[in-house]
């Protein structure tokens, strides 16, 4: 495919049009022919799919469910840390503080907050930590499962439906294939206001 | 300003100007005192002439033309004395002061606001480098005998006794987040680090020569199996294996010391880098100190006394959070010596002291602390002068007032405003400020003390955490998780034998050195659930507070560390019994607990079992319908406290008591109250805060409170109604009848009927 060139720039003014010549010739010479007409097929063919799938978000398991979040909002993933418990303040959804990599982090149970069983029987060597971030608030939370950075087409999210996990449902703005399954795209927003309710 | 925006190695080029004027301004302070002694110092005269030309080649390269003129009359100045053409006498001193100072100023600002500020000053500028030009023709003629008005407004000193927003405020908003780390500091950290990256890939190749005893073993394998052969074993085969089992035992034992080796070497390392980090938090306390001989002389010069200023222990080391937090109330104390302490030159000689008055400021390590002492050998405290004047503010009783001990009427001293007028300060010779110094103090998680002898002069000792980052902590682990205690707040570590601990009404207690001591499970006091353990011996933490000592059992005791402390997430606020959160060795966090806190909680917890106990015995049928109400007292003072909650609880009222504004925070939340009750001025968290905090929660905010307070100026009396208080009473105007009739207009009656 030829790449399309940018059009020339507009008469500038010459430093020094004796020592010029030669170059400027150069770059005014006519366009060979076919030339524009390849480059305007080549701007109005339709896109591949993998080009269109623009949004990236990392998807991950938590007992049936997969969910995606925005890879924006993702920091980095752990093999799961020990909670320590804060008196007072632990509670279903706020488990405690983990530290990560010597970073102290607020860790919370996304399974009690989106209502998702737990998977008992999920080998734990598969279960990780993903710490997430919005507005510079950081979060931790446990996986049973975090499989990849997934990309998808925009344009291809579908509607959430309530048969998805029913406290989840609040969380959730749309619905990405995922292999033959679907996940449930979390929206970032709702997600951070409702981690940030676990501690009022 | 054309190459103001320019990077130089990625660094502002306005950034870099500011350091070169930071550190030669600092060095031109300290030579020009010096000078005035050494006039013809030849060595300092050119160090100082060179500081002066550097930095007027820095303002050229910044564009700040204004400052490139004042540095290079300020050079030609120092040029002709080097020369010998002038000798620096104190106007001439003074002078180059001035100078120094607008230099200061100068990079106080960022880059435009430097600038606007020379732009504005245009006049000023222009009588300054007149004056310095002056001195550098003819030093006598032009002196002048007191400085312009116009140059005035240029020197930094302030007035004396009054607080200079130029000196008190922090140095540098980029203080914060930029650290100055030596070269030679960082150096050594970068060496660390990149033994520690040749390190870990050396134990890559160890853990690969492990390979060789696999194979070795391997082949040990096969021997043995080989030998089981028909016939017995042959005397060969027994030989190959024992070779082998041989080889292989070598082969290991080398690993092994390999491993061993490699792993001292890690720990020795990551504990170098460690330290290498923690020192590039600390600072000498002669970083603080620079300015202060200036400070003292310059105030001296304007009051007609003769001070000199000795400092001690330059080296000791100190968190640079810490030491820029204590600029001010040094700055303050050494004030306080020279305008109130130190007599006028003639007196002094008549009480048979030398005319020059000696100020001595002192920093040292003690017991884990720092201890910043200021002395002089002024006229010092009048203490019948100070009596007579806390009588006649109405603070005490005439009667009282004859008992207080000269300590206790020290502490009179640390009020605010306590002594504002003249002839007060002519009597107890001190008292401006000192409440400044003792508000600053509290805040660092200081103390303030005051000692004097009458004509002989006054010290103030003010103590502070060494540094605000690490402590020394002992581990314990409660409810299977880790927790530590900062070890200074401990009192022992003991292991009390399960038969030694007694039940009594449903409280457990032990014998300790010939007292009971309440036994509380730790877990409890966290609100964490308690599993109990069966066992021989429990593992116990003995606190002190309140005169009492406190016992909490833990699950295990792990041991003692050092711990950086930080912040727990402040979208957490304030939780209950913990004061901040580290990382222990294993990389895990650990709870710092907050001592205070848990005393409250565990005497809570005590107090409740017995008032449980007292339920049971005799329950009262009336109180089931009545309610009655529930003031909580605020306050660090004892006395106070305890007045309050008699005359309270005499008129019919429930009362709680906390010992400071955190302390009451906690107990607002924990506990519903129809009154708050609070003082002022107290440690950790100070009553206005605490009003504030009620008044903005919306659960609290229509909680009355009300605030008893020392401080009786109508400004104070203002601070605390703007944060919310519902009234303010002042302790000078404390009637034990009117005051409980203000309470009762707050909340009516002690009892109501239950709703």
């Amino acid at each position: 495919m030829p790449t399309p060139v940018p059009p020339p720039v507009p008469e500038a003014p010459r430093p020094d049009p004796k020592g010029g010549d030669a170059t400027h010739r150069l770059l005014d010479r006519p366009a060979p022919p076919g030339y524009l007409e390849a480059c305007a097929r080549a701007l109005a063919a339709p896109l591949a799919d993998e080009a269109r799938a623009r949004a990236s978000a990392l998807a991950f398991r938590l007992g049936d469910e997969r969910f995606l979040l925005a890879s924006a909002c993702v920091r980095e993933v752990h093999v799961p840390p020990r909670v320590h418990r804060v008196p007072g303040r632990t509670n279903e959804v706020f488990r405690g503080v983990v530290c990560l990599r010597g970073e102290i982090h607020l860790c919370a149970d996304l399974h009690a907050l989106l209502g998702c069983a737990r998977d008992a029987a999920a080998p734990a060597s598969r279960r990780r930590t993903v710490v997430v971030e919005r507005d510079g608030e950081r979060w931790a939370f446990d996986a049973d499962e975090v499989f990849d950075v997934h990309r998808y087409d925009e344009a291809a999210v579908a509607a959430p439906q309530v048969t998805v996990a029913n406290a989840a449902v609040r969380f959730t703005d749309g619905l990405v294939a995922l292999g033959e399954r679907h996940a449930a795209r979390l929206d970032p927003r709702r997600l951070f206001e409702g981690l940030a309710r676990s501690l009022a | 300003m054309s190459a103001s925006g320019d990077d130089f190695g990625g660094v502002p080029l306005f950034d870099l100007f500011k350091l070169e004027v930071e550190a030669h301004t600092k060095a031109l302070d300290e030579g020009l005192l010096a000078l005035e002694e050494a006039p013809q110092d030849a060595a300092r005269l050119d160090a100082l002439m060179r500081a002066a030309h550097s930095m007027k080649g820095a303002a050229r390269l910044v564009g700040l033309d204004a400052a490139v003129g004042v540095a290079h009359v300020m050079e030609d100045v120092l040029v002709a004395a080097q020369k010998g053409r002038r000798v620096l006498g104190a106007a001439s001193v003074d002078a180059l002061l001035a100078g120094n100072d607008l230099l200061k100023e100068i990079v106080k600002r960022d880059e435009a606001g430097a600038a606007a500020y020379l732009a504005a000053r245009a006049a000023e500028l222009e009588a300054l480098v007149e004056r310095l030009r002056a001195v550098e023709r003819d030093e006598g003629a032009t002196a002048p005998a007191a400085p312009a008005p116009a140059v005035a407004a240029v020197v930094v000193a302030p007035a004396p006794g009054v607080p200079s927003a130029a000196t008190s405020a922090p140095r540098d908003d980029g203080d914060a987040a930029a650290v100055r780390v030596s070269a030679t500091g960082l150096g050594r950290m970068l060496a660390y680090a990149g033994e520690s990256l040749v390190e870990a890939r050396r134990l890559g190749a160890t853990a690969s020569a492990l390979d060789d005893v696999r194979s070795l073993a391997g082949r040990l394998l096969a021997a043995a199996e080989g030998l089981g052969g028909s016939g017995g074993p042959s005397a060969e085969g027994v030989r190959t294996l024992r070779d082998l089992a041989a080889q292989t035992r070598r082969r290991v034992a080398s690993h092994l010391e390999a491993l061993d080796a490699a792993a001292r070497r890690s720990e020795d390392l990551a504990e170098r880098l460690y330290r290498e980090v923690l020192k590039s938090r600390m600072r000498p306390f002669g970083d603080v100190v620079g300015g202060f001989p200036r400070l003292v002389r310059d105030l001296a010069r304007d009051l007609g006394k003769r001070a000199q200023l000795e400092v001690r222990g330059k080296d000791v080391l100190v968190d640079r959070d810490l030491l820029d937090a204590l600029d001010a109330p040094v700055n303050q104390l050494l004030r306080n010596a020279v305008d109130h302490g130190l007599e006028p030159p003639e007196r002094r000689a008549a009480a048979g002291k030398d005319p020059e008055g000696r100020v001595m400021l002192k920093a040292r390590h003690r017991a884990g602390m720092l201890e910043i002492e200021v002395v002089d050998d002024g006229r010092g405290v009048d203490y019948e002068g100070l009596r007579r004047r806390v009588v006649e503010r109405g603070l005490v009783k005439d009667a009282m007032a004859g008992e207080l001990s000269r300590a206790e009427l020290l502490e009179f001293l640390f009020l605010p405003a306590f002594s504002t007028k003249q002839e007060v300060t002519e009597v107890s010779g001190r008292g401006v400020g000192l409440d400044v110094v003792h508000t600053l103090a509290s805040a660092l998680g200081g103390t303030v003390r005051a000692t004097s002898e009458a004509g002989k002069g006054f010290r103030v000792v003010l103590t502070a955490p060494i540094t605000r980052s690490v402590i020394r902590a002992a581990l314990v682990e409660i409810g299977g998780e880790p927790h530590a205690f900062p070890l200074a707040r401990i009192e022992r570590l003991v292991r009390v034998p399960t038969a030694e601990i007694h039940a009594v009404e449903g409280r457990e207690s032990f014998a300790w050195e010939g007292a009971a001591v309440g036994l509380v499970p730790a877990a409890r006091a966290l609100g964490l659930d308690v599993e109990v353990l069966a066992r021989d011996a429990v593992p116990v933490v003995l606190l002190a507070g309140g005169g009492h000592l406190y016992g909490l059992a833990v699950d295990r005791f792990l041991g003692e560390q050092d711990l950086v402390v930080r912040a727990l997430d402040p979208r957490l606020g304030k939780v209950e019994n913990v004061a901040a959160v580290s990382v222990d060795e294993s990389g895990a966090p650990v709870l710092i607990l907050d001592v205070d806190d848990l005393l409250r909680s565990v005497d809570q917890l005590l107090h409740d079992g017995r008032l449980r106990s007292v339920r049971v015995t005799a329950p009262a049928v009336e109180a089931s319908r009545r309610r009655r109400k529930r003031v909580l007292v605020v306050d660090d003072s004892i006395t106070v406290r305890e007045v309050e909650r008699g005359l309270l609880a005499a008129r019919g009222f429930l009362v709680d008591v906390a010992v400071d504004g955190a302390d009451g925070w906690n107990a607002v939340r924990a506990n519903t109250y129809d009154l708050v009750i609070t003082d002022v001025d107290m440690p950790r968290m100070n009553g206005i805060e605490l009003v504030r905090h009620i008044k903005q929660d919306t659960r609290l905010r229509e909680l009355p409170v009300m605030i008893v307070s020392y401080k009786d100026r109508d400004a104070d009396r203002l601070a605390g109604l703007e944060a919310g208080a519902d009234a303010y009473v002042t302790k000078s105007s404390f009637h034990e009848d009117a005051w409980i009739g203000r309470v009762v207009e707050l909340v009516g009656e002690p009892e109501e009927d239950a709703p």
